[in-house]
């Protein structure tokens, strides 16, 4: 594992706690400030053999490795014929609300997410956090998973690995029959809050957690709108060119014209995050702009 | 320095020149398109340092790489169809002149971003020290690398983690069309990397007899050491930048001095002097290099194109790793 | 419409945007010998003007295209003629050097291989043949012979090709008038390098009807007369087949072009110990590469692959050589 701060200091956030003094500086590496060049050393490792996890710190650093992610995490195996596969595992953290100003609190993973050739999860509940690793440790393409900041003090009791756990699949999470709400991520538990909410007014609201943004389960977002026939997309990107974009499309394109209303996107307000309290609430989706879209689809 | 090696050195800048020569001619005619850098001139520093390195050592090279590839072992078969786009070629015809793979030959690219192997070398080389291979890894880049933050980045990641890599800088004086004095404020390569506490010296990259010393002791001083080494190849491209440049910021005055120091016909002058070349070899050479890129094109151009049907295949890769 | 003598010269392409070049000023006229490599011209883009060069050696017949006018890539500029002979290979009898007829006869090759990947539609096989036994045996044969009497390694491989073709018919003829003719002699040609450059295949005349001692008597005379320059006329054209043993200096596998209006060619690479890439003859594990090149139009796959493995059966059982 390679990362800012992952040994001595135990992690950012704590995740990499004790794994130094288990595992030795050989194999837990603190890496020097250098996003870039860390993480092409974590792709010359994968090629080479290893397993490495390259940790970088949040999604607003991977900016500064986003050459090496794109051009060459993402593509070698197309470009070399499919000969050199990247089994490279980055963990990133994401997300915002915690008042730490524009360049610390963005929501790129959807952006990320665009291109072909990476794999991207993003785990919403213990469970998945726990053992999306060890999927994507297995797995011989490149696979970046984003921790949403505000889920790290989460707690859940975690049950043993299915047999057949496969991070690849969207999860319904409530079952409803009115509207579905689709989201992923640090916005599930609010989703969650809103539906039990919305019950109170009589509506029943399917909650789809997609657990990975590429690729995107399709099939089962499908399957719960069909059902529901009006969708919410909740998305703590910036709402132009989001992921919640990419999935209206395509219940727009499969389904048009079995929706009861047109799909509602509840997504970050269009601007760099504030520092102020009340500012950066007004920009992050809250339970509130849930409620309001889901409204507007019932009537 | 012993004979065979003498002479094997010699056919494979000769390989090198034929190759490049017939690409410049292919690319005037549409069979390769897209972006084509050679590398003549330069021959004798990847046939200096390859001429160390055996099928199990890896390595990683620029977009001027059809030498590197060819002399890691990839055939001019392969090289050739690649750059013509078929599906016979080293990847599959994807990939084209800038982007040769073959992990068969531990040819590891073919980089179009510069700069951007030379992390992955580093990683290649942890990942040979940590799983205890014997294995050597080198990395080529050029000059104009130097500029790019990830070069300092992974010189201080080597030096840091003690990663045992060659570091081979193919400085050719020019980064496209912006010279090494106009780019850098302190031209001194070797200078710089030493203040990054990392081993460094310079070869005469117009001399394959001195690249092949200073490579051997660059090698020796890693395997020893188990640290990296960093190695200055002064050096000269003779033709442009790419197929398509007017050479408006170097005078043809400069380009005919450096051609005097032309590392093929110096080092053929050389073993004849030294009688380690006669003319019956020396034209057996000749004649055997221009069947082998002679057939190089005749296989290219009979390699059929990969059908449109398999566009969207290996874009993942599908075997599951074990636990 | 090129032909063999005459080549029309097109626009080139000189980068991946270009669709059309504007001919700013010739640097040449008609009449003018022209050398490879020599500026011809200065054509204008949208980036800028660029000198453009010639790949061939030849004269200036004609110039098509005015200054000022615009011209599309590939499009012809001007027609030269082609520096070749019409007349047969001329025969030396004083050693050569490097002005006059040699050119001639460069060029003649050099017409000949062009001729041949325009007019024969080539394929290739290969097929990996284990040779330490064959090596064991002509050690121990060549352990009871003088010196100048030992059985060179070229010998056993002629010896085997010859008996090899006896089944193989559609291997061994002349394609010609759009016909193809076997023929019952079977006259191996042995590539051999020239001092002035270029292949010659001289064959072995008649070798279908003898031992691996007589061809070896042969051969060795065969390579000392070339090098004088001194064959016969029937030596140089009545070939059937050509055998090349590059593998002397280092080639790995050959894929060679077929000498019209011969049908196939037979390429032996170096010897291989599969333990380590050191040249070796005396190391269990020794292999090594046989192509085959062979013309579509005669031949295919499937047959290809019986005679490579006819082939592979004489090479290894070589005692029945020796009747």
């Amino acid at each position: 594992m390679i990362g800012e701060d992952v040994g001595a200091y135990g992690g950012a956030y704590a995740v990499s706690k004790g794994l130094l003094e288990k595992f030795g500086p050989e194999r837990i590496r603190d890496a020097p400030l250098s996003e870039l060049a860390f993480t092409g050393l974590g792709i010359g490792a994968a090629i080479g053999g290893m397993k490495p996890i390259v940790e970088i710190m949040t999604v607003n650093f991977s900016l500064l490795a986003i050459d090496q992610i794109i051009n060459s995490a993402a593509f070698l195996y197309y470009m070399s014929g499919g000969q050199i596969a990247v089994p490279l595992v980055i963990r990133m953290t994401t997300g915002g609300g915690r008042q730490l100003a524009a360049q610390h609190s963005n929501s790129l993973e959807g952006w990320i997410a665009h291109v072909p050739g990476l794999k991207i999860l993003t785990p919403a509940t213990v469970y998945d956090a726990r053992y999306m690793l060890g999927s994507a440790l297995n797995d011989p393409n490149p696979v970046l998973i984003f921790e949403h900041a505000q889920l790290f003090n989460s707690q859940q009791e975690c049950e043993p690995m299915s047999s057949e756990f496969n991070p690849y699949q969207a999860q319904v999470r409530r079952s409803g029959q009115d509207v579905t709400l689709i989201t992923y991520g640090g916005l599930l538990p609010k989703c969650l809050l809103a539906a039990s909410l919305l019950a109170n007014e009589k509506i029943e609201s399917e909650v789809l957690d997609l657990r990975c943004l590429r690729p995107i389960d399709e099939a089962r977002i499908i399957a719960s709108v069909r059902k529901t026939r009006r969708a919410v997309i909740v998305d703590e990107g910036w709402r132009s060119v989001n992921i919640g974009a990419e999935i209206s499309a395509r219940i727009a394109e499969i389904m048009l014209h079995d929706l009861k209303a047109p799909v509602r996107r509840v997504s970050r307000r269009e601007i760099p995050t504030p520092y102020a309290k009340h500012l950066e609430e007004a920009v992050i989706p809250q339970i509130e702009d849930i409620k309001v879209a889901v409204r507007e689809v019932m009537t | 320095m012993n004979r065979e090696k003498q002479l094997l050195a010699l056919k494979n800048m000769m390989r090198i020149r034929r190759m490049e020569e017939v690409c410049a001619e292919l690319y005037t005619q549409e069979k390769i398109r897209g972006f084509l850098h050679l590398y003549i001139g330069e021959e004798a520093v990847a046939t200096g340092v390859l001429i160390h390195i055996e099928a199990k050592d890896n390595v990683i090279a620029t977009y001027r790489e059809h030498a590197h590839a060819l002399l890691k072992g990839i055939s001019a078969n392969a090289i050739m169809a690649e750059m013509f786009g078929k599906s016979g070629g080293c990847a599959l015809g994807r990939g084209g002149s800038m982007h040769l793979y073959s992990v068969k030959n531990r040819f590891y690219g073919g980089n179009a971003i510069v700069g951007s192997g030379i992390p992955h070398a580093l990683g290649l080389a942890l990942a040979a020290k940590q799983l205890d291979e014997d294995r050597l890894t080198v990395c080529f880049f050029g000059e104009g690398a130097m500029c790019e933050g990830i070069f300092w980045e992974s010189l201080n990641l080597a030096a840091l983690w003690k990663i045992p890599l060659l570091f081979c800088c193919e400085n050719n004086l020019y980064a496209m069309g912006t010279s090494l004095a106009r780019s850098q404020a302190e031209p001194d390569l070797t200078k710089k990397v030493l203040c990054h506490a990392v081993a460094a010296t310079q070869a005469d990259g117009m001399d394959v007899d001195d690249v092949m010393r200073r490579t051997s002791e660059g090698l020796d001083y890693i395997r020893n050491e188990k640290k990296p080494f960093f190695l200055e190849m002064k050096t000269y491209r003779f033709r442009a930048h790419s197929m398509f440049d007017p050479q408006l910021y170097r005078s043809k005055e400069e380009i005919e001095n450096w051609k005097r120091y032309c590392p093929i016909e110096r080092y053929q002058s050389r073993l004849l002097e030294d009688g380690i070349l006669d003319e019956v070899t020396y034209k057996y050479i000749q004649a055997e290099v221009e069947q082998e890129i002679d057939a190089a094109i005749a296989f290219a151009e009979s390699s059929p194109l990969e059908p449109i049907s398999d566009i969207e295949q290996k874009v993942y890769a599908q075997r599951e790793l074990d636990n | 419409m090129s032909d063999e003598k005459n080549y029309e010269i097109p626009m080139p392409s000189l980068g991946a945007d270009m669709d059309e070049g504007k001919l700013v000023e010739w640097k040449i006229k008609e009449g003018d010998k022209i050398r490879r490599g020599q500026i011809i011209a200065v054509v204008e883009t949208q980036k800028a003007a660029v000198e453009i060069e010639s790949f061939k050696e030849g004269k200036l017949l004609q110039l098509l295209a005015k200054p000022s006018s615009v011209i599309r890539v590939g499009q012809p500029i001007a027609l030269m003629s082609l520096s070749e002979q019409e007349h047969p290979l001329p025969i030396h009898k004083e050693p050569m050097d490097r002005t006059g007829p040699e050119i001639d006869l460069r060029k003649s090759i050099a017409r000949s291989m062009s001729r041949s990947k325009r007019e024969i539609p080539h394929y290739y096989l290969r097929r990996r043949i284990s040779v330490h036994k064959t090596l064991a045996w002509l050690d121990k044969v060549n352990s009871n012979r003088s010196a100048a009497s030992r059985i060179l390694w070229p010998s056993v491989l002629a010896t085997a090709l010859a008996r090899a073709l006896k089944e193989h018919p559609n291997m061994n003829g002349v394609y010609l008038n759009d016909k193809f003719i076997t023929k019952s002699e079977i006259n191996i040609g042995m590539a051999i390098a020239l001092k002035a450059g270029g292949v010659m295949a001289p064959c072995l005349l008649q070798s279908q009807a003898k031992s691996l001692i007589q061809i070896d008597h042969e051969l060795k005379d065969l390579i000392e007369r070339t090098r004088q320059g001194i064959l016969k006329n029937q030596e140089l054209t009545e070939g059937t087949i050509t055998l090349t043993n590059l593998g002397e200096l280092g080639a790995d596998e050959v894929f060679g072009i077929i000498f019209p209006p011969q049908v196939a060619l037979v390429g032996f690479g170096r010897i291989i110990n599969a333990n380590s890439s050191q040249i070796s003859s005396s190391l269990a594990n020794a292999f090594m590469e046989t192509t085959l090149s062979g013309d579509h139009r005669v031949s295919d796959g499937i047959s290809g692959s019986r005679f490579l493995e006819s082939l592979e059966m004489q090479i290894t059982s070589p005692e029945a050589l020796l009747e």
